[in-house]
């Protein structure tokens, strides 16, 4: 490192439109020109506008400073303005520091003297901090178009078609033997008036016959590794040889699982899960028949016994009710705990279906079920029938009752979470990255989520998730490239001693072990030749610089290039 | 490849998504947005945290329009309107009225996402909106948290003692010819409770409601910390009217209290309005321009495939912040075919 005397820093002021004026006086600026290595110090009225970007570009070129401080607002703007947008400068963008003294000194503290001695100590500091400025590079790896989509539901469907459409290759892997899921057995939709098993078969055939997605059915995971550009996945093979396939970005669409409770009196043959119920609407005649042939007359939904906050099993009752009171003529009872009606155009088909004669009961305490006679009882209180704090029950003597069944994460997801090494909440569906609102991105770089594996939801919404998702995928691979920033962490192989700390707390799986080390400080020598020592390396496309490796690191072999822990002591007062 | 460039009509969270989207796509786009600043409904709500972040999207909103002000790829023009539309299939000519001047602008593809209004808790007399100053809706109380950071009478300034939240204004309403629900107040209002209830745990709420509805992923648990919180009621019963009391800052309300199902009064010293969505008033006008077909409700229905014409947001339906989001998303995936891919 050069002696600190050798710098030439140059001092932006930015006014923030005169609101930092009472702080930024003469004396101020006197005082900032006066400190060690400052060159020059300009002002600017608003430092981020066009205009005020444009002035300390010129200003730079002359070179007289090789490296920068701006006093004003918040880094996040003027960050932006270097780091992300490329703005032409003569100085790499990490040649830049901020000293905040309107969120830090003139939004917080009211009284003058103190505003300016605080004032002052920020501007003296972030000038010493310059000494541990180093520029930093930006790489780009090349991203092929290519995206693996994993599960062939009518999600994982949409997506590849979206994905195919959008120009980019798709390799579809199911483990099932078709593919289709668990939508395809829908005769009906709620928000489509006609058959829609055609219209499915139609998406599943496009997507067969389509020249850039090649489908791999019956396919096993065995394992995923690699990274944004360069995903691998190994399946299983017949004797245990097998097939790699690569994308450049993942697409997880493995939708959820149903559990159908059958104990007690849910074994009678009296009730049904919605599956049963779709296939009687689709293949029945005119009247419906139970399995020894007798008409059904009176049917029954029950709702929110289980999947009480999910809308799948209202909107399937609602739809169904409508068909077996139109085409049926059946007596139809939709018991609920509370009707959820906030998909489009249902609150209609919800009014529609009562017009009809649809009963909708709602409780507060669940129904009880019973068997009389070879048909159901369905006992339940009906709120809205209470009188002088009376409850009356009401009895429906049903020939087929309609039980919901339970939705739960998909058994994979807990394979997916572990073999992409990304997060699994506790409640089992696979987690979006959360704190920045993404919804249908994971928090590792290039691979998404749409449908069921988020969580359980009706099939338009999980349509349009797909799409979204693919729109991620497009996003990342429009360019052919990724660019990057080597802003990221950075590991001193010769010091890591394979603990595995870092690996376990990125949160981006950004960190592999590999052997590559040339040499270790804690081994006393004994190999020879081009022996090389496992360690652990951060991949810098999946890195978002975030530190908390640097933190946790025991044996502090980890440097994060933009913020060294000399900077943070320094920043601390130390 | 045709020429590539958007013009998106409406700067709410839709149509600053998708520009977002297209311009890293290498698509370049055109904001044109009717008011002064961009965000649309959703650029005015204000953090709904408690003790933990309860996922209401406001942040992303303000982190969104300040990112598309930086895309070169995205011109935005406020206080602009779409005059009328010529030409068909991605060579389409836009005649803007932007600050008193008319200009044509090009465009290979059109993309509505107008958005909604508000309901007119006026429109429901009997609930006093107007007329009683502690009777407020909840965009107010929106207004009042974002910036004055606290909840208080519109009348005297005080804390309220007693809130009441009226869900389905506008909403579900037959007598007003609104047939639809508009999703996204239920958790909205819960939303607003919860964090109430942290910053005030002196504060008793309770939220009048027909049926409450899920919004998205984290609903449940949601729904289960309002369960557990001893100061908000859930009362599945809408009050019939709304009465004041000369010069007391308290109104009284007449509903039927569902475990005895009798008719009791009550009184609170703030009543929140949930009010609905309802379409925009010159959807329709919109809707001519461009013959955008509408459904019964007055909100649009998908234009004729392969038109160049795509619809985003609320403008189809009641969205929340969330689902705009990920709707904004699945539209910029769909343009981007239509204009031949990556």
């Amino acid at each position: 490192m050069r002696s600190s005397e050798d710098f030439r820093i140059a001092v932006f002021v930015d006014r923030c439109e005169g609101t930092l004026d009472p702080l930024l006086d003469e004396e101020m600026i006197t005082y900032i020109s006066g400190l060690p290595q400052v060159v020059f110090c300009d002002q600017d009225e608003n430092l981020s506008s066009p205009q005020g970007l444009e002035k300390l570009t010129s200003r730079l070129t002359t070179g007289q400073a090789d490296r920068a401080v701006i006093v004003g607002g918040s880094p996040r703007v003027y960050e932006q303005s270097f780091r992300r947008l490329n703005l032409e400068t003569p100085l790499n963008p990490y040649m830049f520091l901020v000293a905040n003294v309107r969120e830090q000194v003139a939004w917080a503290i009211h009284d003058t003297e103190r505003a300016r001695e605080k004032a002052k100590a920020i501007i003296a500091k972030t000038i010493k901090e310059t000494q541990f400025l180093s520029p930093i590079g930006r790489e780009k790896v090349e991203i092929p178009k290519e995206a693996l989509v994993i599960g062939g539901s009518i999600v994982g469907i949409r997506a590849a078609l979206a994905l195919a459409e959008a120009n980019i290759r798709v390799i579809l892997l199911t483990r099932a033997k078709d593919i289709g899921g668990k939508a395809i057995q829908l005769a009906h939709f709620y928000d489509r008036p006609d058959d829609v098993s055609s219209w499915f078969m139609e998406q599943v055939e496009r997507v067969k016959n389509h020249p850039k997605i090649d489908v791999k059915t019956s396919a096993e995971l065995k394992g995923i590794e690699g990274y944004l550009g360069n995903y691998r996945v190994t399946l299983r093979g017949p004797l245990g040889k097998g097939e790699v396939v690569k994308g450049s970005a993942v697409l997880l669409a493995s939708g959820y699982d149903v559990v159908p409770n059958t104990e007690g009196i849910f074994g009678h043959r009296c009730f049904i899960f919605p599956p049963q119920m779709e296939a009687m609407l689709r293949d029945g005649g005119e009247s419906l028949k139970d399995e020894k042939g007798k008409v059904i007359k009176t049917v029954t939904f029950i709702l929110d016994l289980v999947n009480e906050t999910i809308k799948i099993d209202s909107a399937n009752a609602v739809k169904n009710a409508l068909l077996l009171k139109r085409d049926h003529g059946c007596m139809v009872y939709v018991v609920c705990r509370d009707l959820k009606v906030s998909l489009d155009g249902m609150e209609k088909q919800y009014r529609e279906a009562r017009e009809m004669g649809v009963i909708f009961i709602k409780y507060d305490n669940p129904p009880r079920f019973s068997l009389v006679n070879g048909q159901i009882n369905v006992e339940v209180g009906e709120v809205s029938t209470r009188m002088m704090g009376e409850e009356y029950t009401v009895s429906i003597l049903s020939d087929l009752v309609v039980m919901s069944e339970q939705f739960v994460p998909s058994r994979d997801n807990e394979m997916l979470a572990h073999l992409l090494d990304i997060p699994l909440p506790q409640e089992g569906y696979l987690m979006d990255d959360n704190p920045q609102f993404t919804q249908v991105r994971a928090n590792r770089r290039g691979v998404f989520l749409a449908g069921g594996c988020r969580y359980p939801q009706p099939l338009d919404e999980a349509l349009v998730e797909a799409e979204a998702a693919a729109s991620g995928v497009t996003e990342l691979l429009s360019r052919g490239l990724y660019e990057y920033d080597l802003a990221v962490a950075e590991i001193d192989p010769g010091k890591c001693a394979v603990c595995l700390t870092c690996f376990r707390v990125c949160p981006h799986s950004a960190i592999v072990v590999e052997p590559y080390a040339e040499k270790n400080i804690y081994s006393t020598g004994g190999y020879e030749g081009d022996f090389k020592w496992r360690a652990a390396r951060v991949l810098p496309t999946q890195c978002y610089g975030c530190g908390i490796c640097v933190s946790s690191c025991p044996t502090k072999a980890i440097t994060l290039k933009h913020l060294t822990d000399a900077e943070i002591s320094l920043q601390l007062g130390a | 490849m045709r020429d590539r460039n958007a013009l998106i009509i409406g700067g709410g969270i839709a149509g600053v998504t998708v520009a977002l989207e297209l311009a890293e796509m290498g698509i370049s786009s055109t904001i044109v947005e009717r008011e002064s600043r961009l965000g649309g409904q959703a650029g005015v709500f204000a953090c709904k945290a408690s003790e933990k972040c309860n996922k209401c999207f406001a942040c992303v909103v303000d982190n969104q329009i300040e990112e598309v002000a930086r895309r070169p790829q995205v011109t935005i023009m406020t206080e602009s309107t779409l005059g009328g539309v010529s030409g068909e299939q991605g060579r389409f000519k836009a005649e803007i009225q932007s600050n008193g001047r008319r200009m044509l602008l090009d465009a290979s593809a059109l993309i509505i996402t107008t958005g909604v209004d508000f309901f007119d808790a006026k429109r429901k007399p009997e609930y006093g909106y107007g007329i009683f100053q502690n009777v407020i809706t909840a965009h107010d109380l929106d207004e009042m948290l974002r910036s004055k950071g606290g909840v208080h009478r519109p009348s005297d300034g005080g804390v309220p003692s007693k809130i009441a939240f009226f869900q389905c204004v506008g909403s579900r309403d037959e007598t007003i010819g609104h047939l639809w629900c508009s999703k996204v107040c239920c958790a909205y209002a819960l939303r607003f409770m919860r964090t109430i209830r942290h910053g005030n745990p002196e504060i008793q709420t309770s939220f009048f409601y027909i049926d409450i509805q899920p919004l998205g992923r984290s609903f449940e648990s949601l729904l289960q910390s309002c369960r557990q919180d001893e100061g908000m009621r859930l009362i599945r019963s809408l009050p019939s009217k709304i009465y004041g009391q000369g010069r007391s800052t308290h109104l009284r309300m007449r509903f039927i209290d569902p475990p005895s199902g009798e008719i009791v009064e009550e009184e609170f010293d703030l009543v929140v309005l949930s009010i609905g969505m309802t379409p925009r008033q010159d959807a329709g006008r919109i809707a001519n321009v461009l013959q955008i077909p509408t459904n019964e409700e007055g909100f649009y229905g998908s234009p004729p495939e392969n038109s160049g014409v795509f619809l985003s947001g609320a403008c189809k339906g009641p969205r929340d912040i969330g689902s705009s989001m990920v709707d904004a998303k699945a539209t910029a995936q769909k343009i981007v075919q239509y204009l031949g891919g990556i």
